[in-house]
């Protein structure tokens, strides 16, 4: 049975011509919006609820939540730390976070840098562990379960209401027709891209997960790289928070349940490799509009929760273990 | 001289364990009571057994998070099917468990692909069917069958069958780890995968053994805490992953493989077990388990950092070696204290 690596397939075969890297480099893109275009089609043809401007815009502010976390997160998988599986916690911890010092008559900006500043601490933290080697899907789990206690000891258990026209604006408001949930998320599309692959801090991340040894011999600060992912991330979700806070004038701790599992179903479907050092946040954007559809649809179907839980986890280790198969990077441990 | 290191760190973890239930004897009242004690237990039982074959993945240099969800599709399951009698709830629970745990195994094996991404996929699935198998719902037991959950329950001055359960299963799991071939190998796959390769072990068989004992054991756990408490709910068990995780950590099981043993899980089980029952006695609202558990996975995290294989550990046990070379006048200076980099 020693057979433990025979799956190794021989990829990134060299580009034959001058312009073959480019070509590589849009065909994962352009592959995403093909599937994304087939399925939007599929889904429309078999049921006509689908097809409909309310409907198309519901899916949109509802990718949009997801979404902007998963931008965030793509840095810690390209990083090559896996996932974090504290940021619906994050997010809650967020929220709540929002919501008191609404509530305590804070005004509206300050409350909303303030809850970003414990974010960026929150995801310092975490990344500062995971750099000194601690294992990130561990001291995540850890990390979401220390902030469920700690939204529950803010809050003493019940919701925080806010009472701010402001707030709901923000929450409920669509500029030109579009939620500004929606109008958020396309802004951080474009910032994101643009830190990923046009900052000194986008290339570092890629190297440092396609090779940690030679990033730090080639002078990356790997544990900075490490702490700024996961800074990144937690922010994301601090924003999240902020806005789900503000769509019902109240932080609830039960919120965002299985934002977690959507973020990484989105990375993954969006094609960012698992092991790091390769990925990009415009197809993890395409992805969580994908999953966002992908819900939506079932929903529409009448399906039950049971049964797209199911059909989402399934879908999860379909694309992993393809991708891993395509990819046949060894090592995985 | 490595044997000697190892037993002094679980005599530390051991005076921790009772450091935490010396502190709450003496500060609540009731809480050193045989009552309490059994309840202590009981609640050890199912984090025990889960963290038992959790411990066996993390010993192998893996982790399984569908345990969990795990645990939950086995609870509808048993409750399902009382009616048969508690020994055959059981046992299907824990064979379809310990099935599912051999394929999860042999393709994680197989495939060669990192367990916490693949684990990550079935968590969520299992979470789905969980909620399938129950129609959404809580699961009840009928009546008639109701026997069941007393026979369960019986104590025995500070024991119950759930409890002896869990022990005679720790000490069983311990004994394969340490006296048979396969579960040397589980140490040594985890503790180095690519020389144990180079040394003849094929880690093909070693972790589909470790991901059906924790596949098993959780199912085992998760039917056993159903049928005891009479109902199921397929949101049920979702801290269970958190609270094996943690008292694996606290017992010694390192997360960077092949460092720990079952007598350690036991430990740490019952540590985190008297924290969350001492917090319970003060009056602690529901959010506070969660909020120690986390603070307590975080800590030990850290302390596994120092004493494992990380590069901080590593620079850690370099430097403690050379300041202790340094000491001692010798003749031959050089001291070779590279361990091998993964």
């Amino acid at each position: 049975m020693s057979a433990v690596g025979t799956t190794t397939v021989t990829s990134s075969d060299p580009p034959k011509s001058a312009d073959a890297p480019a070509a590589r480099r849009y065909l994962p893109l352009a592959g995403a919006a093909v599937a994304l275009a087939t399925a939007i089609i599929v889904a429309g043809l078999t049921n006509e609820a689908f097809l409909t401007t309310a409907n198309a815009l519901a899916i949109l502010r509802s990718a949009a939540l997801t979404g902007i976390v998963a931008l965030g997160a793509t840095f810690i998988t390209v990083a090559g730390r896996f996932f974090s599986l504290a940021l619906g916690q994050t997010a809650v911890f967020g929220g709540v976070t929002f919501a008191l010092l609404m509530s305590h008559g804070a005004p509206f900006a300050l409350a909303v840098v303030a809850t970003l500043i414990v974010t960026l601490i929150l995801g310092a933290v975490q990344g500062a562990l995971v750099s000194m080697g601690a294992n990130p899907i561990v001291t995540t789990l850890g990390a979401g379960a220390l902030l469920a206690g700690l939204a529950g000891l803010a809050t003493g258990g019940k919701n925080v209401r806010i009472e701010s026209t402001s707030v709901e604006w923000w929450g409920n408001a669509r500029p030109l027709g579009v939620p500004t949930q929606t109008w958020a998320f396309l802004i951080l599309i474009v910032v994101a891209w643009f830190v990923m692959s046009k900052t000194r801090f986008g290339r570092e991340t890629v190297v440092t997960g396609a090779n940690r040894a030679t990033a730090l011999s080639s002078g990356i600060a790997v544990w900075k790289v490490t702490t700024v992912v996961f800074v990144v991330a937690s922010v994301a979700a601090g924003i999240v928070g902020i806005f789900g806070a503000a769509q019902f004038s109240q932080a609830r701790i039960s919120e965002f349940g299985g934002l977690d599992f959507d973020v990484v179903a989105a990375i993954l479907i969006g094609g960012t490799a698992i092991q790091g050092g390769q990925g990009s946040p415009t197809r993890t954007a395409l992805g969580a509009v994908f999953i966002a559809m992908l819900q939506n649809y079932m929903l529409l179907l009448g399906w039950s929760f049971g049964i797209r839980t199911t059909i989402m986890g399934a879908f999860i280790l379909v694309v992993v273990v393809s991708f891993h198969l395509v990819r046949g990077r060894a090592g995985a441990k | 001289m490595r044997s000697r290191i190892l037993h002094h760190d679980l005599i530390l973890r051991i005076a921790l364990a009772v450091l935490v239930f010396l502190f709450f004897a003496l500060t609540t009242g009731g809480y050193a009571s045989s009552g309490n004690i059994y309840a202590i237990l009981e609640s050890c039982a199912l984090v025990g057994i889960v963290a038992a074959g959790l411990g066996v993945t993390m010993l192998a240099g893996e982790l399984d998070l569908s345990v969990g969800s795990i645990a939950a599709c086995a609870g509808i399951v048993a409750v399902q099917m009382s009616g048969s009698g508690v020994v055959v709830a059981v046992a299907a629970a824990t064979i379809a468990g310990v099935a599912f745990g051999v394929v999860q195994g042999a393709l994680i094996a197989r495939l060669n692909i990192s367990s916490l991404v693949f684990t990550l996929g079935t968590f969520i699935a299992l979470r789905g069917v969980a909620y399938v198998l129950s129609h959404e719902q809580t699961v009840t037991m009928d009546l008639s069958n109701l026997a069941i959950t007393t026979a369960l329950r019986e104590r025995f001055v500070i024991f119950s069958p759930f409890s002896l359960t869990m022990i005679a299963l720790v000490v069983a799991v311990g004994y394969v780890l340490r006296y048979t071939r396969i579960g040397r190998e589980i140490y040594a796959i985890g503790g180095a995968r690519k020389e144990s390769r180079a040394a003849g072990i094929s880690p093909s068989k070693p972790l589909i053994l470790a991901f059906a004992l924790s596949a098993g054991l959780a199912a085992l756990a998760g039917s056993l805490s159903s049928l005891r408490s009479g109902s199921a709910t397929p949101s049920g068990h979702e801290t269970l992953l958190v609270a094996a995780v943690t008292a694996a950590l606290i017992g010694g099981i390192s997360l960077y493989g092949g460092r720990g043993s079952m007598s350690g899980i036991f430990v740490g089980v019952l540590t985190l077990q008297f924290l969350l029952s001492g917090l319970t006695l003060h009056g602690a609202a529901f959010w506070a388990a969660s909020l120690a558990t986390g603070a307590v996975l975080l800590v030990f995290l850290v302390l596994d950092i120092a004493n494992g294989s990380s590069p901080i550990g590593q620079s850690l046990r370099r430097f403690h070696i050379a300041r202790r070379s340094s000491r001692i006048p010798r003749t031959q200076t050089t001291v070779s204290a590279s361990t091998p980099v993964p």
